[in-house]
């Protein structure tokens, strides 16, 4: 089974577009991995999700580290090290939305879960990344495919 | 003066480029509460501009990205204020599709809202995950019904956010029999799921303190039938106008405190009828306006709970979307069985030219309330302006008087501790289902 590759964010936002920027890069090296795009919404993955044995999230950072920099955690790291409160009255933070799909969908709950994120510079309404984010494009699409390559050979 | 500042409905601290400038604040002097501001981070204003000088096709693509969870409501009311311009007439099949992907989008929005936001301020818990445990079949329920309104939408949309396929005169692809007969068997499975958020709404009274006779808006469908399309708005006080005249009767100005504009009903000029009035729009507002025109299984509903439904209390808008869930699942089934037997996948977008220009506004019902758009096209087929109202927008100064009820209240009852009157606050806000910065989502490192 394919590992599946999920960008979370807002390409209207500057560098909330982070992980379009990075499923777009990954897209473009041809890696074997099914791709999808939830905007904003990661409850969708409940539609998309189902049957992954691998399942990564790319989304943008706020802390952590300068801006521009690749973090990335898998497992339980991910719950450990990332929080995504209620932002506001009408959405749910991805990993809370993540966590109730998790608890009510056993495909789900079975999945091996990967977070590769950069940390973002500029939230704020316009188009395209900030120049020390866009840099960090390539980086992290290499963390990506490392991560299709060993999800590959752990399936033999 | 105390100054009670309550910021978490936004959480303020969670976009660093909103920080300081997103929350509600509420001035309290001599124990009565002097002002109330809602700073919200509303984005209609940056797409108004960057889509001027854009295609006309490539624009209606970019508005969508104004709310996630509203995309299919901006992108059918930005193609349809295109088609307006340009005399474009869509087919009756197109209109049906249209109709099943804008009732998806309610589905989806309403679930969301009701099942992950709402019920675990009304229930008592922290956020939907820790509902699971006590609650994981109401929760499961919610998914289904979120994941059929997702799932209309990617069927017709061909795409599961931000639908491409939907064409200025049509649509790219059509989807198949197949598709529509799947449609319409699960959304038959879930008709019974579709009244559990009224049975949970039925356990909470609306709160008294919040009790005041407001103005409502609502398109006023031409057919008869409840549904997000209508050639006229029409409003509480018994006036009405045309949709298409929005600009006329819906007055927008800029308040200091708030990224969105706020927006007041201009009765028609005449002295006679008053100065513009602050008015509210939304679930509550169709339902007041266009009840009789529900399915029978949500009318009954409705007519046995009509304390939950009253037009004076904002949370009675809880309930009304709990009624447009049992509606709205009726008539997507109704919409998906016609269509699995009749759609015809050879049909083809309708004609235009986009050289011709003009000017088209057009005005729906999106899931929190009225959406209207006017687009001008110059000659060269392109944007030359534009203007989009949000419901969030035209319902902000209302929502600000119920949040300045609610604290009022609880001052009147000697409560001035900001972590208990917040709550209290949040829960009257979340009621009208804001769309409050629906463009960002990221997460923080702990």
């Amino acid at each position: 089974m394919r590992p599946l590759l999920v960008s979370i964010g807002n390409p209207f936002m500057m560098d909330d577009g982070i992980g379009q920027a990075i499923l777009l890069e990954v897209k473009d090296r041809d890696v074997e991995a099914d791709l999808i795009d939830l905007g904003t919404d990661i409850l969708r993955l409940s539609l998309h999700g189902e049957g992954y044995n691998d399942i990564v999230i790319l989304d943008s950072l706020r802390g952590g580290g300068r801006p521009g920099e690749v973090l990335s955690f898998s497992g339980e790291g991910i719950g450990r090290s990332l929080e995504s409160k209620m932002r506001s009255a009408h959405l749910m933070g991805s990993i809370e939305a993540l966590e109730v799909l998790r608890s009510i969908k056993p495909s789900l709950k079975n999945a091996r879960f990967h977070f590769v994120g950069i940390v973002a510079g500029d939230i704020s309404i316009g188009e395209g990344l900030t120049e020390e984010v866009r840099r960090a494009v390539p980086e992290a699409a290499d963390i990506v495919c490392g991560i299709v390559s060993s999800a590959r050979d752990a399936q033999g | 003066m105390k100054h009670v500042k309550i910021s978490r409905p936004i959480l303020v601290d969670h976009v660093a480029r909103i920080e300081g400038k997103a929350g509600i604040e509420v001035m309290v002097s001599n124990k009565q509460v002097s002002s109330v501001q809602i700073n919200i981070f509303e984005g209609p204003r940056f797409f108004e501009a960057i889509t001027v000088g854009k295609k006309v096709e490539d624009a209606v693509a970019v508005y969508p990205r104004i709310c996630s969870f509203c995309a299919a409501a901006h992108k059918i009311t930005a193609i349809e204020a295109a088609e307006a311009a340009l005399g474009v007439e869509a087919t009756d099949q197109t209109k049906k599709l249209r109709e099943l992907l804008y009732i998806g989008d309610y589905i989806e929005s309403h679930a969301l809202h009701l099942f992950f936001l709402a019920f675990p301020d009304l229930l008592g818990y922290h956020d939907a995950l820790s509902m699971v445990g006590d609650y994981g079949d109401m929760v499961k329920a919610g998914i289904a019904l979120k994941d059929v309104g997702a799932r209309i939408q990617s069927v017709i949309g061909a795409r599961h956010i931000h639908q491409e396929n939907l064409l200025i005169g049509g649509f790219g692809k059509i989807p198949g029999k197949a598709q529509m007969g799947a449609l319409k068997d699960e959304l038959a499975s879930l008709k019974s799921a579709s009244e559990l958020a009224s049975d949970i709404l039925i356990n909470f009274s609306n709160w008294k303190e919040l009790d005041s006779p407001r103005l409502h808006l609502a398109i006023e469908p031409d057919d008869g039938r409840y549904t997000m399309y209508g050639s006229h708005i029409h409003t509480s006080s018994d006036t009405s106008f045309p949709s298409k005249d929005y600009k006329k009767h819906i007055l927008e100005h800029v308040v200091e405190h708030s990224f969105a504009k706020h927006c007041r009903y201009d009765h028609g000029g005449s002295k006679k009828k008053g100065e513009p009035s602050i008015f509210t729009t939304g679930a509550l507002s169709r339902y007041t306006l266009n009840k009789r025109m529900l399915t029978n299984r949500a009318k009954d509903r409705a007519i046995m709970n009509k304390d939950h439904l009253d037009p004076t209390n904002p949370l009675s808008n809880n309930f009304a979307q709990a009624i447009e869930l049992i509606h709205y699942i009726d008539l997507a089934h109704t919409l998906a069985s016609e269509l699995a037997e009749t759609i015809d996948e050879r049909e083809e977008p309708a004609k235009y030219d986009a050289h011709k220009g003009g000017i088209g506004a057009v005005a729906t019902e999106a899931p929190r309330g009225l959406l209207a758009y006017l687009l001008e096209i110059d000659g060269t087929g392109r944007i030359k302006s534009a203007d989009v109202i949000t419901p969030t927008a035209m319902f902000l100064p209302m929502m600000e008087k119920d949040v300045g009820r609610m604290a009022q209240s609880l001052v009147d009852g000697g409560i001035s501790d900001p972590s208990i009157i917040a709550p209290k606050l949040e829960t009257v806000v979340r009621s009208y289902d804001p769309c409050v910065s629906c463009s960002v989502h990221v997460t923080t490192v702990k």
